[in-house]
């Protein structure tokens, strides 16, 4: 983004800049990456909770296409951290790890999703059928 | 998360919308009807050009996401497999646009 030829902070009449049209824009596509989110995490039906998590992904590229026109532009200024500020943080987290005296290494075991091992149709032929004591 | 074999049986075999994925449909609608309306109207106030090409392509985007969500409630069966038929036909709408 080398050429910017506008001023994105040009008031005109008063009103908004092109710079606080994106801004809001941007406000908004974090509104709705977090509404999109929550909506997901509220679903029951894992086909709603697919179309919820791909709104979300969706919106959060929204965001990172706004958020990177205005900081490009300078007006989103972000601040780098210092190396110190980082050591610090390393150093407490460090030190509650070691007072936990966490010595093995954490497995990867994982829980199987609620999704039934067998589709609905063929767990209504039988009302004793139990979908989870079929799985592997 | 998802309904027990024995609901799904209650529910003559399919997916109903609970009310808590209802409100969060019309939640996302007023969000996106909204955000719509904000892109055309700074689409055409912007004075930078490349801003406005931004407003008009979300505008679109949000235009189709309202599609979308509505399609979800025309779901004349199992709403998980509507969710994911939608999906689909988004992704090959998207994938034909920029094909």
């Amino acid at each position: 983004m080398a050429n910017h030829t506008h001023d994105l902070s040009l008031v005109t009449r008063g009103h908004m800049s092109d710079a606080d049209r994106l801004m809001d824009c941007l406000s908004s596509a974090k509104e709705r990456a977090m509404l999109y989110a929550r909506s997901a995490l509220e679903c029951t039906n894992n086909g709603v909770r697919e179309f919820f998590l791909a709104l979300h992904g969706e919106e959060t590229y929204h965001q990172e296409i706004l958020f990177s026109f205005l900081h490009t532009r300078g007006f989103y200024p972000t601040e780098m951290v210092t190396q110190d500020r980082i050591k610090e943080v390393r150093q407490r987290y460090h030190e509650i790890h070691n007072q936990m005296g966490l010595t093995d290494n954490p497995s990867f075991r994982r829980y199987q999703t609620a999704d039934p091992f067998l589709p609905p149709a063929a767990a209504e032929q039988d009302d004793r059928y139990d979908y989870k004591s079929d799985r592997h | 998360m998802e309904h027990s074999a024995r609901e799904v049986a209650a529910l003559g075999g399919e997916h109903r919308l609970t009310e808590a994925e209802l409100l969060a449909v019309r939640h996302g609608l007023d969000s996106e009807v909204l955000g719509l309306k904000k892109c055309l109207h700074y689409a055409q106030e912007v004075g930078d050009g490349q801003a406005r090409e931004l407003f008009r392509e979300f505008a679109d985007h949000h235009h189709r996401r309202i599609d979308m969500m509505l399609a979800l409630l025309d779901a004349p069966g199992d709403i998980t497999k509507q969710a994911k038929l939608v999906l689909q036909n988004a992704q090959a709408q998207g994938g034909n646009r920029h094909g």
